[in-house]
């Protein structure tokens, strides 16, 4: 078993330094994909019982993550038990509290700091990033708006308020009715970030004062189909075939693309972005070990698919 | 004449409007509370472990926390609230410092709940390193009820007759003594009352709670006072909040269990309080 | 030797009585500590004249602290609340004090009691099922979490302080005062309007001030059902967010230490510094009754 661990952490250090190694959308990559983690299948079987009773194991960040970490837990208690703590928080309070040796493993959606990695590496711990799942963030109208697409450049616009009419994209002469996620939203964040900012390149652009704010990606889907005029964003789960989605355009002349697994799989979808969890390297209890193991497992990975999420295998 | 006396008619109508759009909401909450609620309640339900994402199964765990934190809230706010009473109603007379005492009570109890929630982060969990656990979590709630504790236990003692205090420090007793064992027991319907009424306020909050010990969710339940735990309060606020489309049954069921948590203190310091009284109504 | 002994253990008793009897000064005096000490390690950092004056609130990554909109979403949500309490506050209060028949008010007392027990998440809760969707259908909104739904939320939970307090100081008006009036030949009505009100004034303000500082405090009803937008607008139709509803919100995303989380303290201060002033005010209202 000890000896299965060491070969599993080997691989995931592999996948942390390569997180594109294994991307690709075609079946062949899928499938070699799979024979190459022949021991997930092998662990689940091995490790049967409660192998974990008593030993504690806290998670703490990313909001974005925290759903599917809770139904990670609920699985992996059920088959290995323990003593599982989740905490929601956001990215920066996870790493933060990793270094701080307050929770064991940090849920993250975006990339360490250099500042984190710094004030880590000053405490004395390292930090292994280990890429669970991708997202991807869909634009959606109201099913009376025509838009067919957008360019980042135009959505950042409509999002600061210096577009404020559909009639300026082709549509109807509305006021757009802006949805976003919370300002403690993880997505909200990066899209801020991303798009409004286009990556930070407009440091000073900011979400319009007339943005309306909303709790989850839930609540944006009902309220943009309830609504004209609207626009709003959510996760890649939670688009449904009759919605209005619209493609988006990294530069005004390139391809529009539609979001879709495939395409933010093979990142050509623009707003798209890897989810991680942040460990210390040299201090990787079983529990964590084991955790690790089930979330990048076949199963683990159908629950972040039905989550919303993209696999990373 | 006649005008005057259709215009009391038309205000007395106005008021008794008012107060049935009151009496209205509250049965209304209540009601909805229950037949909505009422579905959703199996022995699965209480007695089991979130599921699916929160969507299935039961609360069973969020309950346990409440129940720890309440008992650990009265733990550490008994003692100090009846000490505190003991003070300003047996020693301290009528000085300046009672005078502050009051008012500073007075404040204490208009500070907003997250506000102690704030405090709570900051001192207990992080200046005194507590960590998010259940004792920082009953601290901030035991400081939060304080009021309630000091003033129902005051007025109990302020209601036991100066005659018994007396004879018994006629008798002999120091005034410790006479406190140990004649007062307090004497007052301890009222204090009980008041800790009942405290311990189900503490019972609904979640602000202070949010930031010192409530868990999003947490399999093996807590094993020790430094663990954190998940509470009813903050079950809901996720599943009505944080948590997409989680079925209705599960959110109803646990805001009428946390309801029903809650009234069942209340109504057992009330019916404490009412005994109390006819009590003192056939001795006088 | 032993009445030394028990002198000391009677002086050590004491001690540890009056530590206990001051235990609200001190938790009082720490807090605002904390809280000041907090906001000065914020002030330090990001000036107080933009915190004052700001207008927007967007503290994660383009850090701006502004106060404003948090503000008026706070006054707005509390204006709205009273503008609904204080008539159905006021009404109940004399209808139960004045009018109602003893069996009826012996009734009504409980039922306004079970209000107040009702967790403040419960109420955000109903709020959402069954206050939002009507107030997004009645005025055809995009979204019904608005400073609307929060203010007849909040209204409904500071009725009963409103309520218990404005009753008593109704009842303790001297019954001689009615007589007299209706001696006069005012009618029961003009007695109770135009006798009885003003006398219990200073109560009935009193309960308001402290039924507002209920309001201003609260925190998980508004933070469920007010849309949490921060953003300056002067329209109870839109979604806005209040000060405490920004702490609850974000105290638990933010990195402890930060600038961020100190910012949260800050405007826990003034949070703090609010509900002290009406509860102060409160207080002379409530002396003057005994006064009475």
């Amino acid at each position: 078993m000890v000896k299965f661990s060491s070969i599993s952490l080997t691989l995931l250090i592999f996948i942390a330094i390569f997180p594109f190694a294994f991307s690709g959308c075609s079946k062949d990559s899928l499938t070699m994909n799979n024979s190459s983690t022949p021991e997930i299948p092998e662990s689940k079987t091995e490790v049967s019982g409660k192998k974990f009773d008593g030993k504690t194991l806290v998670l703490t960040g990313s909001t974005t993550l925290l759903e599917v970490t809770n139904s990670w837990v609920e699985e992996f208690y059920k088959e290995y038990g323990g003593r599982i703590t989740v905490n929601g928080g956001g990215s920066g309070e996870g790493i933060a509290s990793l270094i701080n040796g307050t929770t064991d493993i940090a849920n993250s959606s975006r990339d360490i700091k250099d500042t984190e990695i710094q004030n880590a590496e000053e405490n004395g711990i390292k930090i292994l990033a280990i890429p669970v799942l991708y997202d991807g963030i869909a634009i959606v109208a109201s099913q009376n708006i025509e838009v067919r697409e957008l360019s980042i450049e135009q959505l950042s616009k409509i999002y600061t308020g210096e577009i404020n009419s559909w009639s300026e994209l082709g549509g109807p002469d509305k006021e757009i009715i802006l949805f976003a996620r919370d300002t403690n939203s993880g997505t909200g964040e990066y899209f801020l970030e991303e798009i409004i900012q286009m990556g930070k390149s407009k440091k000073e652009n900011d979400y319009s004062q007339m943005t309306i704010r909303l709790n989850s990606n839930a609540e944006i889907v009902n309220n943009i189909s309830d609504t004209d005029n609207c626009i709003g964003y959510i996760g890649l789960g939670f688009m449904k075939p009759d919605m209005n989605i619209i493609s988006i355009k990294e530069e005004d002349l390139s391809q529009a693309v539609i979001p879709s697994v495939c395409t933010v799989k093979e990142r050509i979808y623009p707003i798209s972005r890897q989810l991680f969890i942040y460990v210390n390297e040299d201090n990787i209890s079983e529990i964590a070990r084991g955790y690790i193991d089930f979330i990048l497992s076949e199963k683990g990975q159908d629950i972040g698919t039905e989550a919303g999420f993209v696999p990373v295998k | 004449m006649k005008k005057r006396y259709l215009q009391q008619k038309i205000f007395y109508g106005l008021l008794l409007f008012c107060t049935l759009i009151v009496v209205a909401f509250v049965l209304g909450i209540i009601l909805f509370l229950i037949i909505k609620g009422a579905r959703a309640i199996s022995f699965n339900f209480i007695f089991g472990s979130p599921e699916n994402g929160m969507r299935e199964g039961g609360i069973f765990p969020a309950i346990l926390g409440t129940l720890y934190l309440m008992l650990g809230t009265i733990i550490f706010a008994l003692p100090i609230g009846i000490f505190a009473a003991i003070y300003i109603n047996e020693y301290a007379g009528k000085s300046k410092i009672t005078r502050i005492i009051r008012l500073s009570i007075i404040n204490m109890s208009g500070v907003p709940s997250v506000v102690f929630g704030l405090f709570g982060l900051g001192f207990f969990v992080l200046f005194l390193r507590f960590g998010k656990s259940i004792l920082a979590g009953s601290l901030t709630l035991a400081l939060m009820i304080l009021p309630i504790i000091i003033t129902s236990t005051e007025e109990a003692l302020k209601s036991v007759s100066d005659t018994y205090r007396q004879a018994s420090l006629a008798l002999g007793a120091t005034k410790w003594q006479t406190i140990y064992k004649v007062v307090l027991p004497q007052a301890l319907p009222g204090i009980i009352t008041g800790s009942v009424i405290g311990i189900g306020r503490a019972a609904g909050e979640t602000a202070p709670i949010i930031f010192t010990v409530a868990a999003f969710s947490q399999p093996g339940l807590p094993k020790s006072i430094f663990d954190q735990a998940m509470a009813l309060p903050y079950h809901l606020y996720v599943l009505a909040t944080q948590v997409t489309n989680p079925p209705e049954d599960m959110q109803w069921g646990t805001a009428l269990v946390l309801l029903l948590l809650v009234l069942f203190f209340s109504v057992i310091g009330s019916i404490i309080r009412v005994r109390q009284r006819l009590k003192k109504r056939e001795l006088s | 030797m032993k009445s030394k002994w028990n002198n000391f253990k009677n002086f050590l008793i004491t001690r540890f009585i009056f530590l206990n009897g001051i235990i609200s000064i001190i938790v009082l005096t720490v807090i605002l500590i904390f809280l000041v000490y907090n906001s000065i390690k914020f002030f330090s950092s990001y000036p107080i004249f933009d915190f004052l004056t700001g207008t927007r609130w967007s503290p994660t990554s383009t850090e701006k602290f502004g106060l404003l909109p948090l503000l008026t979403g706070s006054t707005l949500i509390t204006v709205g609340a009273i503008i609904i309490a204080l008539p159905l506050g006021i009404g109940a209060a004399i209808y139960i004090g004045e009018l109602a028949p003893r069996a009826v008010r012996e009734t009504l007392k409980p039922i306004i009691e079970i209000l107040a027990t009702i967790p403040s998440v419960v109420i955000g809760f109903i709020g959402i099922q069954l206050i939002v969707p009507i107030i997004k259908r009645a005025f055809s909104l995009p979204i019904g979490l608005t400073a609307l739904a929060g203010s007849i939320m909040l209204a409904f939970m500071s009725l009963p302080t409103i309520i218990s307090i404005s009753e008593d100081a109704i009842n303790a008006v001297p019954v001689k005062f009615r007589h007299a009036s209706l001696a006069l030949g005012a009618t029961k009505w003009e007695t109770t309007y135009r006798v009885v009100v003003p006398a219990a004034k200073s109560g009935i303000v009193a309960s308001i001030m402290l039924g507002l500082g209920r309001i201003v405090g609260e925190t998980m009803t508004v933070l469920m059902v007010t849309g949490n937008s921060p953003r300056i607008v002067f329209s109870w139709l839109q979604p806005v967010r209040t000060i405490t509803a920004t702490i609850a919100a974000e105290m638990g995303e933010t990195v402890r230490g930060g600038l961020h989380f100190s910012s949260l303290f800050a405007i826990g201060l003034v949070l703090f510094i609010i509900t002290f002033l009406i509860n102060f005010i409160a207080d002379r209202f409530i002396g003057r009754i005994r006064k009475m």
